[in-house]
């Protein structure tokens, strides 16, 4: 916290005893995050140190995809430190379990942009969960359905691909 | 420069392959994350089959994407060699699934002196042929020969057993690379049972010494020799007609012949065959598998497998299998045969054949009434429970009584992923592909 207070890019919110930063995406929409949230976002909070004037820009990612990463990063950071195996932990752990749960209830398209959000911010925690939701649909999947979900084009050449649709039979279903 | 959502993402500098856009939004980077969290290796050979790309980083990425599980082994095929008055066949490798280019397995055996060679052994992508013994690894193409043990230091009928560098971790001599490996053969001595290391390390054979503990006939051991060794926390097993023989991979060389309950030995058998040795591939311990034809009807093909377990006791000398540990009780499980088109009447023979020690699949052999002089495999799964049968297995390579050697090869995960990436068709190694037999 003491290398936040030296830094320009912080406005306090008005109940005035937890920081925030702001945060501008590559359309130029503003977020105001409290300073915890955003520090999950290991970028962010390098950032945060350099300091930094109005805001602080963060080009490759943009609104709607930023507003989802900072729905992520304000509930994980509300959790408290795993406690003693206290009914209440154990109950925000479900919830936050839900949480996620929810949050990866989008299209894939927005589950890509997700993983490059998370890999470019640092997020570890998201990051992770949208890998395993991806691969969670890749399971169990051929080929062929593979390529439909991803829009991949095959690229094998015929004969390539005679051997492939032999080794589709091969790996079994 | 911003880059927006639905925009392509410039892959990482070393990444450039034109040739393999696929048009996804996803650096190469995030879908290898994504492949790491792919458990299942059949996960993974589909996603290799969608297009270049994938198949690349499926591939050249196997050693980051299979690092959760670096233990992990996965049942690739089986070879299998006849035997015609004293005179092998060459040996034939036959894939469970056909992505892997058994083609570069059968050309290690399409010239001399390999074609005419015996083969013992196979043992986590390994193979030891004999005559003048090698041991190679058709996937990485590496062959060892070993110095020739003729004259005085001949030793006849022998059992052996090939162990790697993971199998030797806890030895008095810890191998000196990952790819170390040691042949250990024991065999029958006038007045004592001998036994004998190859260490690659060192690049020969170790004196003879001395078995403590048990004494074991040629006969026995050439009858060991068929089935194939498993290892176990520092220890090797074979099966010993009614009894299990236990040799301490330590300097001691003590060994034991740990009997099976009446009821695995000739006496009770009630039709069981000769049981095969594995591995659990839930826990790791050592088991005897073995199978019988249950009930027969003409629609109804089933084979009953019983699993004895090798029980210890835990704890104590660093996890190193003692000799005189207790073998218990089994579960039977019934199964379900499922005929080979063209197959009619009853199953007249059922036996298990050989071993993926490390990824539990036994392979089990069956014969129809209507090909009474025909094997028809099929691989068992024991974390499974669960019998496939193998299509498309050429006839030539199964015929009855003449399969003098069957080896189950399984490779690690790893060295399996990175091969999917192995163009096939080129180079030296043909594919043909009569070579592929479908899992079914």
């Amino acid at each position: 916290m003491a290398a936040a207070d030296s830094c320009d890019g912080i406005s306090t919110s008005g109940g005035g005893w937890e920081k925030t930063v702001t945060l501008v995406s590559s359309d130029d929409a503003r977020f105001e995050v409290r300073e915890a949230a955003a520090s999950l976002s290991q970028t962010v909070r390098r950032m945060i140190r350099a300091g930094g004037d109005g805001g602080i820009p963060l080009p490759k990612v943009d609104a709607r995809t930023l507003s989802t990463v900072l729905e992520y990063c304000n509930k994980h950071a509300a959790v408290p430190a795993p406690a003693p195996e206290s009914s209440s932990a154990e109950a925000a752990a479900v919830d936050l379990e839900w949480f996620d749960k929810e949050l990866m209830h989008v299209d894939l398209a927005t589950l890509c942009s997700l993983i490059r959000a998370a890999d470019y911010l640092e997020v570890a925690g998201l990051l992770d969960l949208t890998c395993k939701t991806v691969a969670d649909m890749i399971k169990s999947k051929t080929a062929e359905e593979i390529r439909q979900m991803f829009g991949i084009q095959n690229d094998f050449t015929p004969e390539e691909e005679e051997q492939l649709s032999r080794e589709n039979a091969g790996v079994f279903e | 420069m911003l880059l927006r959502s639905g925009k392509r993402l410039k892959r990482a500098p070393g990444g450039g392959h034109d040739d393999d856009d696929d048009g996804l939004p996803l650096a190469d980077e995030m879908l290898i994350l994504i492949f790491a969290r792919l458990l299942d290796t059949d996960d993974l050979v589909r996603c290799a089959a969608t297009c270049r790309r994938w198949r690349r980083l499926v591939s050249g990425e196997a050693s980051f994407i299979c690092r959760s599980n670096p233990e992990q082994f996965v049942p690739v095929g089986f070879f299998n060699q006849g035997e015609e008055y004293g005179v092998m066949d060459v040996p034939r490798f036959v894939p469970l699934a056909s992505h892997f280019p058994s083609a570069s397995v059968n050309a290690l055996f399409a010239d001399e002196p390999f074609r005419s060679s015996r083969l013992v052994t196979s043992r986590k992508g390994r193979l030891v042929l004999e005559l003048c013994p090698r041991v190679c690894n058709p996937m990485t193409g590496n062959v060892s020969v070993l110095p020739a043990l003729a004259g005085r230091d001949n030793p006849g009928r022998y059992a052996c057993a090939l162990l790697t560098a993971d199998d030797l971790t806890n030895a008095a001599d810890p191998p000196g690379s990952a790819s170390s490996f040691r042949l250990v053969i024991v065999y029958d001595r006038r007045d004592f049972t001998a036994c004998r290391t190859y260490s690659s390390d060192a690049g020969s054979w170790s004196p003879e010494g001395i078995v403590s503990g048990a004494r074991v006939s040629g006969r026995s051991l050439a009858q060991a020799h068929a089935a194939a060794a498993a290892v176990a926390r520092g220890a090797v097993f074979w099966r010993v007609r009614d009894a299990v023989l236990v040799l301490r991979l330590d300097s001691t060389l003590e060994a034991a012949l740990e009997p099976l309950p009446e009821d695995w030995t000739r006496g009770g058998r009630r039709g069981y065959g000769p049981g095969v040795l594995a591995v659990s591939p839930d826990d790791g311990r050592l088991c005897v598998v073995e199978a019988r034809i249950h009930d027969d009807y003409y629609w109804k093909h089933e084979v009953k497998v019983r699993v004895m377990f090798r029980e210890h006791g835990g704890g104590g000398e660093d996890d190193v299998a003692v000799p005189g540990e207790k073998w218990v009780a089994s579960r039977g499980t019934t199964l379900q045969l499922q005929a080979p088109s063209g197959c009619y009447g009853r199953m007249t023979r059922v036996s298990l054949r050989g071993v993926c020690e490390k990824s539990g699949v036994v392979f089990l052999a069956a014969v129809f009434e209507s090909r009474p002089n025909r094997e028809t495999p099929y691989a068992l799964d024991l974390g499974r429970m669960e019998a496939r049968l193998l299509r498309g297995v050429p006839d030539v390579g199964c015929r009855l009584g003449s399969c003098a050697s069957f080896h189950g090869y399984e490779m690690d995960r790893l060295a399996y992923v990175t091969s999917l990436g192995k163009r096939r068709g080129k180079g030296m190694i043909t594919m043909d592909v009569d070579d592929i037999y479908d899992f079914y």
